[in-house]
Parts: C-alpha cells; structure tokens; sequence
C-alpha cells in the first residue's frame, strides 16, 4: 500500500482519508496552476482539476509511489490526459466527478482573476506573445498553419512548399519553444522558490 | 504566502467528505446500496433464491417491472414509448438519503414525440424502488419498460432530432414511482362533485414523509449546452456539467422552505427557476433572473434548435365539405361506474374527407360554438386525437351538454405542425390553423 506524508510530516496511506486529503491539499493548487497555464482559462482548469482528483481517488489503489514527487508526477499524468482531452474534444470529461457527485464550484469574478494571478496567466499571456515574435518566421507560419488553421501536415508542407517531415520538425520546434514558458516549476524538495513560470 | 483558494476549499471539503464516507462503508459492501432498513440484501443467505425474482450484481432484489397505471393510455396523445428506443443516459445523481442514483432516460414514441423520464438506477436499467408505499413497500428495484411512461414528460423534438425541455421543481416520492404515496393532498372537490362522485372518487393516497419527497428539476438542454448552475441545499452555487450531447441535467434536492412541496410544477422547452444559468458552447451564458413564478424565469435562448419546415397547406388544398348530424335523443356519454350518475348529452357526428393525412404533430381540429343568441353555453376546440390517413372519411363523435337547445355553428381545420420549439401532442389550439370546412346544426328537441 502506497503512503504519503501529511501535513505534520506523517506517513499516512492513501487510501487511507486522511492520506488523499492530505495529497489534495499539498497538490491542488499545483494541480490548478498547471491547468490554468495550459487552457488559459480559470473556470476549464477548476474542472479539469475537480476531474483529475476525482479520478485520482477512484483510482488510488493503483498508485505504487512513495515520494512526493511520484504522487506529483501520478496527478499530472491524469491532469495531461484530460487537458489533452479537453483540446482534442472541446468538451470536459466529467465521468469521475459524476460518479462521486462531485460538484465544481461556480468561481466568482474575484476567484477567477485570484486564480489567473496566481497562474500567472497575465504575464504567461504577454510572454507567450513574446516567445511568438522571437520565432523565426518559417517556424511562426507552420505553427500558424499547424495549430491555429488546424491543417494536415500534409497541407502545411504543400503550403510552405516544404516536405512534410520538415514541416513536422518546425511545428515541433517551434511547439518545444514555445513550451517552456508553460511549464510551472514548484518547490518540491530543497527548492525554494518557483521558477520559470 | 496566498490564503488558500475558497473553490479549491470547497471542492477539498467534498472530497474529505466522500474519503470519509468511502472508508465508513462496511468492508465488501458496494456503493449505492438501498437504505437501511427498506431493502432485501443479498446478504439474506439462501432466503429468496428459490423465488421468482432476479438478484441484480448490486445485491438489490428485482421485483415486477413498472406497468402504466390503470386508466392510463398515452395512445392518443404521445403515442407510447418504443421500448426499442428508450435510452438511458450517462447521467447518475445521488439522492440526499443514498441508495442507487437517480438516472434519465429518453424515449420516443409511436406518434414521433420524445419524452424524458426520470427514476433510479440500478444495474444499467431505470426504475423504481419499492419504497414509500410503492410496491407495497417490498424493497425491491422494479424496471420501468420503454413502454411505461411515468414521470415523464413529452414534447416534439426539433427538426433534427433534440428534444428541447425543462421541468421545473417537481415533487416525487424518492422511490421515483407517484403512486404509493402523495407528495401533497390535492384541494377537496367541490361538496356537489364529491357527491356525485361518491364511493367512485379515486381512493387517497397517504401522504408521504416530508423526508422522504425528492424535488427535481431536469430536462434536456440541446447539444450545445455544456453546464449549469443552481443552488444547493447549503445555498452554495454550484456548477455542474450537463450530460451531451442531449444537454442533460437532473438536481435532486430536498424540500427546503425555499422550494416546497408542492403539487405543481412546471413543464417548457426552457429551464424554470431551479437553476441559475446555462453555459453554451459558442454562446453566452444564460442567466436565469426570476423566479417569482412556477417556471416563470426569463426562458433561455434555445441555442442549437433546428427549426422544422413543414408543409405549407392553403386552404383549397384541404377544402371539404363537412356533414354535423345530431342523434335524434340523448344518449349516456360512456357506461359510467355503478352507482354514479352521469347526465346524458347530445352527441353530434361531424365527418368529412380527410384531403391532408393527419397526426399527433400535424393535425385536424374540430371547433364548436352556438350561434349567437343561441342557447348552449358552451364551446369547444378538439383535436382529433388518432392518425388519419389521406383521403379517409373522417367520423368524429363529440358530445354537447344535455341542457343545449338551439343552433350550433363550427369549423373542421387543419394545423399543420409548429416551427416552433415545444409543440406538445394535440393541445387545443386553433393559431395557425387552416380552416378546411364549416358546418352549422340544430339540436333536436
């Protein structure tokens, strides 16, 4: 059985309450934070997050891990799963939250923007729009085509009058570029302070 | 360092609460048992094997299925439910005492109309519990076939299919069947009725325990919608997402001083004041600002409905004429129940040429009133409430109160089916009906 310390530093098992309460309050606003960079909107991420948890507690007996890092790495591999989801889709998968009649609580304008503020949404936003300008233009136009227009690579390449797997590589270049003004980097162990937000 | 975020509290708080309550359960004991004291369990060893009743894989007992109650026919109006085409939605609500969830189903109908019905879930069917005097309190879960239309509720869906509907703070029993006890005792029948009604009057139900009365709103919101919102019991706003692509929505509450029991209940194409708002894809929110009425809030734009196209009927097109012959004396209306006095009446034939097949969507009107002057108060609007097939001869018999005396004067119309959302089976209407023939007769005597 997996465990997890609490908040008095406390071995506790996680299917144990006391062990996914303590694991929800260390991690949900990670969760949520990690969400919100990548939605870009407060209310979708309190939802994808609700879901994640509510899928990490109906399947809690399968965790195997024992730091706090694996448990961290355990909820964002649900968390990815659903935003991938929720981008493929465009709709939220609510099947967790459901079963456990769950409800997503409605965030007021206030909890909305203490949400985006602390996401850093604001400067994610601009420096995103930064991080755009700084790619090179070839990489800029394939992405454009790629991810905005939503054409084949296929259609990419006919367009830039490239072959498709060097249309593939600029959109992966210019995506892993783009990537590292997403990725929240907490404090776990010994860190102190969050970085590259 | 930041306070804690209040949703995310919220939200913790709801998963302590199930942590707790997931571990309290009794090791090998299931979710979403019956509650305590009401049920048969399969933990009976052996006591019920030899009986003639199913053991579903919850441990709950299945009894009888749900037949419609005696009386009832749903011919005429809706047609009734293919049990082919009944679907159960995704869609689990818990109910405040626990138990098996509360569930939807949708279904379609002989005469092409589509309902919702709710009951509670057991095993992946709809039914009902043989609880609160249903079943005779048996405990058991009992299936509601397609076919059966209780609780539920039936409008036309759009051209393409979705059915657009709202019901708004409806009381039910929580076994999910209306018929073993009253949520609330109807006003007493006037002295006179109840009289001549006698031993004959329908026999009264007890009235439920408040505890055990559920209000529901639900309905089916298109499949554009994505979520809404309402007020729990601890009047925190909560969201919650609609099942799609039907738009799905079910709130079980509790009766509170803010929503009574009551026998009323509203039934429209839009959502009433059981909930606060609706979220849409690619639309915005819709707030819901009044509930000072029963269903009476701002309507939602009904986002995602494909209106029809019927056929446009022109008057000559349907034109007929139409013979009305009185029965020579009064006749009794129907072999009423023994001992019950049921006053003759005049029965008027009116038939015509059907130019226009007709059905519960599309369909002809029959409309009575006396000449003036005349001395009959009384007046009528009856659809014909059976398909009728092109070029048929038509016989409708309608009944007039015995004390009429004078002319009576009407018209045989066509409605054509509604481009509007909502059009509920052969309501007596006559807005944009196409006048087919007219006729005139006098009452013998």
């Amino acid at each position: 059985m997996s465990t997890i310390e609490d908040e008095g530093g406390r071995a506790v098992e996680l299917c144990e309450p006391e062990g996914f309460v303590a694991l929800y309050r260390r991690e949900a606003e990670f969760v949520l934070t990690f969400c919100a960079r990548r939605v870009m909107d407060a209310e979708t991420a309190l939802d994808l997050t609700a879901e994640t948890f509510a899928q990490a507690f109906r399947g809690r007996a399968s965790f195997r891990g024992t730091t706090r890092a694996e448990a961290r790495a355990w909820l964002l591999t649900i968390a990815r799963r659903q935003i991938a989801r929720y981008m493929r889709r465009g709709s939220l998968d609510a099947r967790a939250l459901r079963r456990l009649a769950i409800q997503t609580p409605e965030l007021e304008p206030d909890q909305i923007e203490e949400i985006e503020r602390r996401a850093g949404l604001p400067a994610l936003r601009a420096e995103l729009a930064a991080q755009l300008a700084r790619l090179n233009e070839d990489q800029r136009e394939a992405l454009r085509l790629r991810v905005v227009e939503q054409h084949s690579y296929e259609h990419v390449a006919q367009e830039l009058g490239i072959t498709e797997a060097t249309a593939r590589a600029r959109v992966s270049r210019a995506l892993r570029a783009l990537s590292a003004a997403l990725e929240p980097r907490p404090p776990i162990a010994g860190e102190t302070s969050w970085t590259n937000r | 360092m930041d306070e804690p975020l209040k949703a995310l509290d919220e939200l913790g708080a709801q998963f302590e609460r199930i942590a707790h309550r997931d571990a309290a359960r009794q090791p090998g004991r299931r979710p979403g048992g019956l509650r305590r004291g009401r049920v048969l369990a399969l933990a009976l060893p052996g006591l019920l094997v030899a009986a003639a009743v199913a053991v579903a894989a919850t441990g709950i007992l299945t009894g009888a299925p749900v037949r419609n109650a005696p009386g009832t026919s749903f011919k005429a109006t809706t047609g009734v439910g293919k049990p082919g085409r009944a679907k159960l939605l995704a869609l689990r609500v818990v109910d405040p005492d626990g138990g098996p969830p509360w569930g939807m189903s949708t279904v379609t109908t002989t005469r092409g109309f589509a309902c919702i019905q709710v009951g509670r879930v057991v095993d992946g069917r709809l039914g009902v519990l043989g609880q609160d005097g249903a079943f005779g309190d048996d405990g058991r879960f009992h299936e509601l076939p397609g076919d059966v239309l209780t609780l539920a509720h039936c409008l036309q869906p759009d051209a393409a299919g979705h059915l657009f509907i709202g019901v708004t703070g409806r009381s039910v029993p929580a076994s999910a069947l209306d018929r073993g006890c009253a949520v609330a005792q109807p006003p007493p029948l006037p002295k006179a009725f109840a009289d001549r009604l006698g031993s004959h009057r329908a026999p009264t139900l007890p009235t439920c325990a408040a505890a055990d009365v559920r209000i529901l709103d639900f309905g089916l919101l298109g499949p554009r919608a994505t979520s809404v919102t309402y007020e729990n019991d601890d009047a925190t706003v909560v969201k919650t997402h609609v099942d799609r692509p039907e738009g799905a929505y079910l709130i079980v509450r509790r009766p509170s001083a803010r929503r009574p029991v009551t026998l009323g209940f509203s039934v429209g194409t839009s959502p009433g004041r059981g909930i606060r708002s609706v979220g849409y894809d690619g639309a915005p929110r819709c707030v819901i600002t009044s509930g000072r009425r029963i269903g009476g809030a701002r309507g939602c734009p009904l986002v995602g409905f494909v209106r029809a196209r019927p056929e446009h009927i022109t008057a000559a097109q349907i034109a007929t004429p139409v013979r009305a012959t009185f029965a020579a004396r009064r006749v009794r209306p129907a072999p009423p129940p023994p001992g019950v006095k049921v006053a003759r009446v005049w029965r008027l034939t009116i038939s015509f040429r059907a130019r226009h097949g007709g059905d519960a969507r599309s369909n002809y009107v029959i409309s009575i009133r006396p000449r003036r002057h005349s001395g009959c108060d009384y007046m009528t609007i009856a659809p014909l409430v059976h398909d009728v097939r092109r070029g048929a001869v038509v016989r409708e018999p309608i009944d007039l109160p015995g004390t009429c005396h004078g002319v009576i004067v009407g018209t045989v119309a066509f409605r054509p089916q509604s481009r509007l959302a909502g059009q509920q089976p052969l309501v007596p209407d006559m807005r944009g009906a196409v006048v087919a023939g007219r006729f005139e007769a006098r009452i013998p005597g």
